[in-house]
């Protein structure tokens, strides 16, 4: 039998298998995580929502309360495309969380804040130490800090 | 109210990574299919390509086979006489010569697949097919290379190089050159016609004479007094005697006189006449003392005198002698520049080619012509050349139309002193626009009773038999 | 699969038997031997990957590439004649099989089933370890070919890319504490480490005069920089120093100038150009594939004068030239299947882990897409070799053990993923 017909045995085969790890590996692909949810965030309203807007049929059909926090730094705040958790609030507001173990360190950047009775301006070389169950006043929306899923 | 974006790093590597990936064989297929990026013929890849492929075939200018490579090897069609007359032009092979461009097989690198474009769908669709170079078809006409094989033969002549062209198109019409070897014989070399230097005699007057007039157009007034005092030339290491050939005084001559004559002590005069610099520079338009390639094919660099020559050796450039020297193709060359105005086509083997067995043959005919000396300068050189056959040194073969320069040049033993052996040539062409026809002869290491004149009647017979004897 | 993988390699086997190379017995077997313990390991795959498939196609893509390596380690097998001794690829390869084996077991399990690799005094002596292997290796080292490569006798290449994960993921995963001008706008301090640590070892791959080193360990770097790093202005600022960096070394270091000169003009590069002895490498591709076409001109026919690393940097351009351009594609396939594989999401236990399993997949996509760049012409040349197909035993076993970091990661977070799915549903 000539090389040749070997070779073409060979492209096949590796063809085949191409096309059968391809879907192979695509149901198998997991869900990205950079580690274990260690906080959980509670949103809610404290004062009621005014209106059914084009933005809040879009971004906020569902209500969605929580979000689960894994270790690292996330923006939470009103911008759609620069924040990695979005806050429908009418005031614009921007806070930076730095997510660890046992605290959670929140930085007001834009807008204000108030904790345990206390407001806090923007200011970028504060960080404000948040226990488990302390609650964050931004705007009309009232922030649930709690350990664990 | 919260949204959470999920943050998908890793899907986000892996479409970076793809269009990364498709910008890399993106930029490598725009440069394949740009389809630039060329090198000169390199030796030993055509060595290689020469194992891996099987030869294409090579037909001379009227379509006939001349050699087709076999499975294995190739095959010589034609009788004897016709594969002997053919293989000295091919020369010996790829590796021997290290493809050397002044043999067919170096000149054609196509026959080994040098230019196969394998890259397309029927590529694509016949994975198994066997690699077979392209073809080539010769300038050559075989039956006219065959006929001055034998008619060289029939005079006797053991080493000779016979070279005729067409001065307007550049077309090389045959290149014979003796001893002629079968294909396969071990003493197969490459062609003199390219690659052996000679000494040219007199035929280097009708050249020394056209650059003369291209640096002053006067001097072809310039007279000479050949007598036997005049035959004593001053140079710094002495006085020099310089015949002319026989010892024949021919008196006042000028140039038309002197070439016609081939007067000796003429073109030494006229040599110190001229600023050496001056004619330096000129004669490297000729091809003397440089370097001098053409699209298909190379030959050996030709010499008037060299570096470092001493003022004898100088002295006798102007005659062909001393360190001057041509290969039978420069001086034909030469010609073809005197008889087409002074404008040298560019010379070519090689008429179509191929790249595969199922490209169509293509004209590789460059049509590129160069300016060697002036129009006028050519054609009073050229009248001088009529004048050689019609009452010169070529009375004994002269033609209608055929304007020639013989030459006959004294060659030296081994120790450096002149034997008695001689190279005789005789150079010119046909000057009608109808058979536009040059031809170049050379005898080498003939005895004294073979003369210039017997390479004219040589050249006649050859022209002769192109024009179907009308001239 | 086992059967589509046994067909395959068969296939290639006799395709490369029937070659008409010169060997010897000997080497013939070793080539065997090597196919034998790569089936096996298919086999034994094909059973314990059932439920696995990431670890299942991470590691069929790595036995389908080094069965292309076994054969091109036996292409390259020399028969001694009166100018050269035997060398026998063949059996270098089938050793380095075996060690390649070994070392993914015992690291994947060690990653699966323990936590030593987390370790703070673990991470803190790969973190010293690595620029002190440079600076080792420059002070005391050979030199060859005009760079100090060598660790005492293993490349310096492996040796750091081996320690960099682990030592990125500690940089990387640290707690963001402080910050570089206070604020939180500006770079934290963990990151600042990073980069500062990144660029000793730049500094040491420079005085080595390993550039594939650098360039891999700077584009990781760079990826995992613009993926932890929050703020915008940093990440332009780092952008610019980078790019300022390059243009600076490409004015500066000769031999980058001409690699990116060479890259540039490559189609203006003519015989007579001062670099074209240089771009050979590079060129020969191109001027002899139209004639090679799809189907390639079969095994030995490249001169090893042309391509004398034939078998470690210019393996994908052997592949298309002796292999054929299909086989080389879809090769290059596999090897993204490969990396596709390696950068799937992973269900991390924790920041550490998560950047450790990218940290592994940005290094062997970045070797793979250097290679494949230099190759082809359509990046500047590196001395960096195909993973697997390339020979190099210290590379190998390097890339091998990364990807078992990534299987032990990633089927490690899989499996806790699966049983809080469980108790979520139990719940």
């Amino acid at each position: 039998m000539k090389t040749v017909y070997f070779q073409l045995l060979a492209v096949l085969f590796l063809f085949i298998i191409i096309v059968f790890l391809y879907f192979y590996l695509r149901k198998g692909d997991g869900e990205e995580r950079m580690g274990k949810d260690i906080w959980t965030l509670r949103c809610r309203r404290t004062v009621p929502a005014s209106g059914i807007g084009l933005r809040q049929m879009l971004l906020f059909r569902r209500r969605r309360d929580e979000a689960s926090l894994p270790e690292g730094s996330f923006y939470l705040g009103s911008n759609v495309l620069l924040d990695d958790i979005v806050l429908n609030t009418r005031k614009s507001i921007r806070l930076y969380l730095n997510v660890m173990p046992d605290k959670v360190l929140l930085t007001v950047l834009k807008g204000q804040v108030k904790i345990n009775g206390y407001i806090y301006q923007k200011d970028q070389n504060r960080q404000i130490v948040i226990h488990n169950y302390m609650e964050v006043f931004a705007n009309e929306a009232r922030l649930l800090f709690r350990k664990g899923r | 109210m919260l949204y959470q974006k999920k943050k998908k790093y890793m899907k986000t590597e892996r479409r970076i990574y793809v269009l990364v990936l498709l910008f890399i064989i993106a930029l490598f297929l725009t440069r394949v299919y740009e389809g630039n990026i060329e090198s000169a013929e390199n030796a030993g890849l055509l060595i290689r390509l020469s194992d891996q492929y099987q030869m294409g075939a090579v037909y001379d200018r009227n379509g006939n086979v001349i050699v087709r490579g076999t499975d294995g090897g190739m095959e010589w069609a034609g009788k004897q006489e016709e594969q002997e007359a053919m293989a000295g032009l091919f020369g010996p092979t790829l590796e021997n010569t290290y493809a050397s461009r002044m043999t067919i097989w170096g000149m054609a690198p196509e026959l080994f697949g040098y230019n196969d474009n394998r890259l397309n769908l029927k590529g694509l669709l016949r994975p198994g097919e066997a690699r077979v170079g392209g073809s080539i078809e010769l300038t050559i006409d075989k039956e006219l290379q065959t006929f001055i094989c034998s008619l060289l033969k029939q005079k006797g002549v053991e080493n000779a190089a016979v070279v005729v062209s067409n001065w307007r198109t550049g077309e090389v019409l045959a290149a014979v050159s003796l001893p002629a070897a079968l294909p396969g014989e071990a003493e197969e070399k490459i062609s003199s016609i390219f690659s052996q230097l000679y000494s040219p005699g007199s035929t280097i007057k009708i050249i020394l004479a056209a650059a003369a007039l291209s640096i002053d157009p006067d001097l072809a007034a310039f007279e000479y007094d050949c007598t036997a005092e005049n035959h004593i030339f001053h140079t710094e290491k002495g006085d020099y005697r310089v015949s002319c050939a026989g010892n024949v005084y021919h008196g006042r001559v000028d140039m038309e006189e002197a070439i016609a004559d081939s007067c000796n002590g003429y073109f030494i005069s006229l040599l110190q006449q001229l600023p050496k610099d001056e004619l330096a520079e000129e004669l490297k338009n000729w091809g003397f003392d440089t370097t001098i390639s053409f699209d298909q094919f190379s030959y050996w660099d030709q010499t008037f005198s060299g570096k470092d020559a001493s003022e004898i050796e100088y002295l006798l450039g102007a005659i062909g002698q001393g360190n001057c020297s041509i290969t039978p193709i420069g001086l034909n060359l030469c010609t073809n520049v005197l008889l087409n105005s002074g404008r040298l086509q560019e010379p070519a083997v090689i008429q179509k080619r191929s790249a595969s067995p199922d490209d169509d043959m293509r004209s590789c005919l460059s049509g590129k012509s160069y300016e060697v000396c002036s129009e006028v300068t050519a054609d009073t050189v050229k009248e001088m050349m009529l004048g050689v056959t019609s009452y010169g040194t070529g009375t004994g073969f002269g033609m209608n139309g055929f304007a020639a320069k013989t030459g006959t040049a004294q060659k030296a033993d081994e120790e450096g002193n002149l034997s008695n052996f001689y190279t005789v040539w005789t150079t010119g062409g046909l000057t009608d626009e109808e058979s536009p026809y040059s031809v170049t002869v050379c005898f080498d290491n003939v005895s004294s009773d073979i003369r210039s004149t017997y390479a004219g009647q040589v050249a006649k017979e050859i022209l002769e038999y192109m024009t179907g004897g009308e001239n | 699969m086992l059967l589509l993988y046994f067909g395959f390699e068969a296939a290639v086997a006799c395709w490369t038997l029937r070659s008409g190379l010169t060997t010897t017995a000997e080497m013939k077997l070793f080539y065997l031997l090597t196919l034998l313990v790569l089936l096996v390991s298919e086999t034994v795959m094909t059973f314990v990957g059932r439920k696995k498939r990431n670890l299942y196609s991470c590691v069929t893509a790595v036995l389908i590439l080094a069965n292309v390596g076994a054969s091109l380690a036996y292409r390259m097998n020399q028969v001694k004649t009166e100018n050269v001794d035997e060398v026998s690829h063949s059996k270098q390869y089938f050793e380095d099989i075996i060690l390649m084996l070994i070392v993914f077991g015992l690291v994947y399990f060690t990653v699966r089933f323990t936590r030593i690799y987390q370790l703070k005094t673990v991470n803190l002596i790969i973190i010293a370890a690595l620029p002190a292997v440079l600076f080792v290796t420059r002070i005391g080292g050979e030199k060859s070919g005009g760079a100090y490569i060598s660790f005492f006798g293993i490349l310096i290449f492996a040796v750091v890319l081996a320690g960099y994960p682990f030592a990125a993921a500690y940089f990387l995963s640290r707690e963001e504490n402080r910050y570089l001008h206070g604020g939180v706008r500006s770079m934290p301090l963990n990151l600042a480490s990073f980069l500062g640590y990144t660029f000793i070892l730049y500094i040491g791959c420079v005085i080595c005069n390993e550039f594939g080193l650098l360039l891999v360990v700077g584009i990781t770097s760079t990826m995992l920089f613009y993926i932890r790093s929050r703020n915008f202005r940093t990440k332009l600022l780092y952008t610019a120093v980078c790019g300022m960096g390059a243009l600076m070394s490409c004015i500066m270091i000769g031999h980058i100038q001409e690699r990116v000169y060479i890259w540039m003009h490559l189609s203006e590069i003519t015989p007579d150009d001062p670099l074209a002895g240089k771009a050979e490498s590079v060129l020969y591709v191109f001027r002899n594939l139209p004639r090679t076409g799809f189907w390639g001109n079969g095994l030995g026919s490249i001169p090893v004068s042309i391509y004398p690393t034939l078998n470690t940097d210019h393996a994908f351009a052997a592949l298309i030239l002796e292999y054929s351009l299909v086989f080389a594609a879809i090769i290059l396939l596999i090897s993204i299947l490969y990396v596709k594989a390696l950068l799937a999401g992973c269900h991390a236990d924790d920041l550490y882990d998560y950047i450790l399993n990218l940290c592994c997949a940005l290094i062997i996509g970045t070797i793979i897409l250097i290679h494949i760049g230099s190759n082809l012409g359509s990046s500047i040349t590196a001395g960096v070799g195909m993973p697997y197909v390339s020979e190099g035993s210290a590379v190998n076993i390097m890339l091998v053990a990364l990807t078992a970091v990534h299987c032990g990661i990633y089927e490690r977070g899989r499996r806790h993923a699966l049983s809080e799915e469980k108790e979520i549903y139990e719940d």
